[in-house]
C-alpha cells in the first residue's frame, strides 16, 4: 500500500507543478518584456514621451492654450528632432505661462504643476547630465507638491476635524459610491442634499441655512479618509525630501503609487496623476529603475478608470 | 489639492436692482462672468466695488416680455449657473451686442452680496455667510459703501 501510495503521489503534484510553469510563463513573459523594455528606456526619452501625451489631452481647454499646444505636440511626435529640442519646451512653457498667467483665478492647481515640470525639461536641456538633472527635477517637484499640501491641510481646520470630507461625501458626486457602498446614504437622499445646495445657491434664494442629510458611517469614513490623506501625503513627503538611506528612500514609489491609483479612483483628475506618474517614473532613475515599469502601468490604469464600468455592466445585466 | 471647503466654489453671490418698487434679485450677466469668477477666487472689497460699478453701469430691462429686445443671441445673456430652476429673474442687464426697443427700466442703486457656505459638523448643516456686500448707485460716478 505504501508503495502504491509513492508511486501514485507524484503524478498530480508533476502535473500541478507543470501547469504552474505554463501559467508562469503565460504571465511573466510579456511581463518580464514589458519590464525589460521599460528599463531600457532612456530617462529623457521616457520624460519627453509621457509628457508630450499628457500635453495633448490635459494642457486645458481655452482654445488659445490648447490650439498651439496640440500643434507643438502633433509635430513633436511627427519630427522627433523637434520635441529633443530645448526651444521647444521653451515655447511649451511660455503658453502654459501665458495662458495660467491670463487665467489665474480659474486654472487648478496641478496646472502649474505641469508648467513647473515643463520648465524642468527645458531646463534640462542646458545640463551636462540631463537624465540626472531631470530626475532630481521630479523628484524634488514631487516631494514639494506634497509637503505643501501636507501643509495647507495641516492649516485648515476643517480639513483636519473631518469636515471637508464629510462634506465632499454628502456633496460631491465623485464621492458618491463611496457614499453609497460605504456610508449607506441612498441616492435620493444624496439627490436631495444636492438639491438642497442647489437652492441655497439660488440666486433668488434668501435662505441662510441648509440641513444635511448624513449618516454616522459617512463621518466615520470621513475621519479614516482624513487621516490617511494626510499620512501618506506627509509620508511622501517625507521620502522625496528628506535624505533617507538607500534602503529606506528605494521604498519611496510604494506610497507614491498607491496615492496615485486610490485618490485618483474616487476622485479621477486624471491630469493631476499622469503628472505623478510622469514625474515618479523620470526620478525611477535615481532609485530601482524597476519602478518605472510600474508607473507606466498606473499610466495606463488611471485612463481605464474613466471608462464608464458601471454603465457598461449595467447595460449587460 | 483637497484641502478646504473654502474655496471659490463654495462662494457665491446674491445681487440685487433696487428700483423705487423695491428690490429685485438678480443674475450675472454673461459678459460679466469672468469679473464674478475672479470675486469668487479673491474675495476682497476691490473686486466687489470693481464688479458693482460695471452692473451700475449696465443697462437693466424687464425679463417678463413687457419689453420686447432685439439684438443677436445675447438676448438670452443670463448666467444660470447658479440657478437650479427654471423661472428667471425679473429684471436683466442687457448683453454688450444687443440693441434696445423698448424702454430701460430706472435702476437706482446695485446691491452685491458675496457669501460663502461652510459646514456645521456637528449638526449636519451649511451655512452662508455674508462676507462682503457692495452698494453702487446706478450712476457710477459716486460708489457708497
Amino acid at each position: 500500500m505504501t508503495t502504491n501510495n509513492q508511486s501514485l503521489q507524484p503524478i498530480p503534484a508533476i502535473a500541478g507543478s507543470k501547469l504552474r510553469q505554463a501559467w508562469l510563463k503565460w504571465v511573466r513573459t510579456p511581463a518580464n518584456r514589458l519590464q525589460a523594455l521599460v528599463n531600457g528606456w532612456n530617462t529623457v526619452d521616457c520624460a519627453i514621451d509621457m509628457t508630450i501625451v499628457l500635453l495633448l489631452l490635459y494642457a486645458g481647454n481655452f482654445w488659445y492654450l490648447q490650439r498651439p499646444i496640440i500643434l507643438l505636440c502633433s509635430a513633436a511626435i511627427f519630427f522627433p528632432r523637434l520635441r529633443r529640442s530645448d526651444t521647444f519646451w521653451l515655447i511649451v512653457t511660455a503658453i502654459l505661462a501665458a495662458s495660467h498667467f491670463h487665467n489665474w483665478y480659474l486654472v487648478d492647481n496641478h496646472k502649474y504643476l505641469l508648467t513647473y515640470w515643463c520648465f524642468a525639461l527645458y531646463l534640462s536641456f542646458l545640463a551636462s547630465d540631463q537624465a540626472k538633472v531631470l530626475s532630481v527635477a521630479a523628484k524634488l517637484l514631487i516631494g514639494f507638491t506634497f509637503l505643501f499640501a501636507t501643509l495647507q491641510k495641516l492649516l485648515s481646520p476643517d480639513f483636519l476635524d473631518a469636515t471637508f470630507f464629510q462634506y465632499s461625501l454628502l456633496l460631491d458626486e465623485r464621492f458618491f459610491t463611496v457614499t453609497a457602498l460605504f456610508g449607506g446614504l441612498s441616492q435620493p437622499e444624496f439627490s436631495s442634499n444636492y438639491q438642497a445646495l442647489e437652492d441655497l445657491l439660488h440666486y433668488a434664494s434668501s435662505i441662510e441655512f441648509i440641513p444635511m442629510q448624513g449618516t454616522v458611517q459617512i463621518r466615520q469614513i470621513a475621519q479614516l479618509l482624513t487621516g490617511w490623506t494626510l499620512g501618506i501625503e506627509a509620508l511622501i513627503a517625507l521620502l522625496f525630501l528628506m535624505p533617507l538611506p538607500k534602503w529606506i528612500a528605494k521604498w519611496r514609489d510604494i506610497p507614491l503609487l498607491v496615492f496615485v491609483l486610490t485618490t485618483y479612483l474616487i476622485a479621477p483628475v486624471i491630469g493631476f496623476g499622469w503628472i505623478l506618474v510622469i514625474m515618479g517614473a523620470v526620478q525611477a532613475e535615481l532609485g530601482p529603475k524597476r519602478s518605472r515599469f510600474f508607473y507606466l502601468l498606473a499610466f495606463f490604469i488611471l485612463q481605464a478608470y474613466l471608462i464608464p464600468w458601471k454603465e457598461i455592466v449595467t447595460s449587460l445585466v | 489639492m483637497f484641502s478646504t471647503l473654502d474655496s471659490p466654489s463654495a462662494r457665491f453671490l446674491r445681487i440685487y436692482v433696487i428700483l423705487e418698487a423695491g428690490e429685485f434679485p438678480v443674475l450675472v450677466p454673461s459678459h460679466l462672468i469672468e469679473l464674478e469668477d475672479k470675486v469668487r477666487a479673491v474675495p476682497s472689497e476691490l473686486n466687489m466695488r470693481a464688479l458693482s460699478a460695471e452692473l451700475a453701469q449696465s443697462r437693466w430691462i424687464r425679463n417678463d416680455g413687457e419689453s420686447q429686445i432685439a439684438g443677436d443671441s445675447a438676448s438670452s445673456e443670463v448666467s444660470n449657473s447658479a440657478s437650479s430652476s427654471n423661472d428667471p429673474p425679473l429684471y436683466r442687464a442687457l448683453g454688450r451686442d444687443e440693441f434696445l426697443q423698448a424702454t430701460l427700466v430706472d435702476v437706482q442703486a446695485i446691491r452685491v452680496e458675496l457669501w460663502r457656505y461652510s459646514a456645521v459638523p456637528t449638526e449636519n448643516q451649511l451655512v452662508a455667510t455674508r462676507l462682503l456686500v457692495q452698494n453702487t448707485p446706478a450712476n457710477p460716478e459716486a460708489l457708497v459703501e
